[in-house]
């Protein structure tokens, strides 16, 4: 079993490759681990009321979890900018705002990041923006206490993938599918 | 009559495996490759019976494409997961009929257009 909360403390940034079968239970299960804890869930295949949703379902607390949601605005009419609880990306492929919004948040304190997943995040961008991207973010956590995770679904296509984005973390995790987190 | 299946989505391996599978089931096909190749082909004549719409491509959003398809039968194929309350929010659009999540079973894809368009 991997203990998520237990790596981070040697290492800052850490790559979680997971099986696309188990993803959806897997990344929830994760938010599990970090209950309690100062959360900021950038979610690039979920709405921030999706993830919610099914984490109040499994009855985790998600008092602690501050949403970036690159979805919303782009499929529903959201009026809103930023609430208590979430901030609105303009757009998935809104890198600059989207780097400048996790800076934000890096100023107020430490906290978990939570990124999921790279895997959409090479969907929506060329590689070489998101690639980019991901070395801007770590330069900006290195520079705090926060600690940063990020999600990728494993598997013949996207492996070439992950080992790209690895030289970029301190660590990467392969959760195999029969033993998860 | 053939009725007609407008595919609208980004990604040229879904809309090549739909085409395929629909047009041995019967249908016409066509395919757009985002809302807006979408509203051109409509403007230019095209009257698809069916339009399966991925709700998420490059260019105008979905959101704003939707209204200027009145009259034309939409299924929304979404990638990305949203809340009860927020798909039943998306339906409200009066040619909206149906919600496929995607990775969809493509039989079952064809099942569902069958029932809509016949």
């Amino acid at each position: 079993m991997v203990n998520i909360k237990s790596e981070l403390l040697t290492h800052q940034i850490i790559l979680l490759a997971i099986p696309s079968l188990i993803y959806g239970e897997q990344s929830m299960k994760l938010l599990e681990t970090l209950s309690g804890e100062r959360v900021v869930y950038v979610t690039l295949n979920k709405t921030f009321q999706a993830v919610e949703e099914k984490l109040k379902k499994q009855g985790i607390d998600t008092t602690n979890i501050t949403y970036i949601d690159t979805i919303s605005k782009t499929i529903k009419d959201v009026k809103e900018k930023q609430t208590k609880k979430c901030y609105y990306l303009e757009s998935i492929s809104g890198l600059e705002e989207l780097s400048n919004v996790i800076k934000e948040f890096l100023k107020q304190g430490e906290f978990y990041l939570i990124f999921d997943s790279v895997t959409d995040l090479l969907i929506h961008n060329n590689p070489g923006r998101a690639t980019k991207f991901i070395r801007e973010t770590n330069a900006d956590i290195r520079k705090t206490n926060s600690r940063g995770i990020y999600y990728a679904l494993s598997g013949a296509i996207t492996d070439s993938l992950i080992q790209h984005i690895s030289k970029n973390v301190d660590k990467t995790i392969r959760i195999k599918s029969n033993i998860g987190l | 009559m053939v009725k007609t299946i407008m595919i609208v989505d980004d990604e040229p391996d879904i809309r090549q495996t739909a085409k395929t599978i629909l047009e041995k089931s019967g249908y016409a096909v066509v395919t757009a490759i985002n809302g807006d190749d979408c509203l051109k082909k409509v403007q230019a004549g095209e009257k698809p019976d069916l339009i399966l719409m991925d709700i998420m491509m490059p260019g105008t959003p979905v959101k704003e494409i939707i209204p200027k398809l009145k009259g034309i039968k939409i299924a929304y194929l979404s990638v990305v997961r949203t809340s009860e309350a927020e798909k039943k929010d998306l339906m409200k659009g009066e040619n909206i009929i149906d919600y496929i999540q995607k990775p969809f079973d493509i039989k079952k894809l064809v099942a569902k257009v069958k029932k809509i368009v016949g």
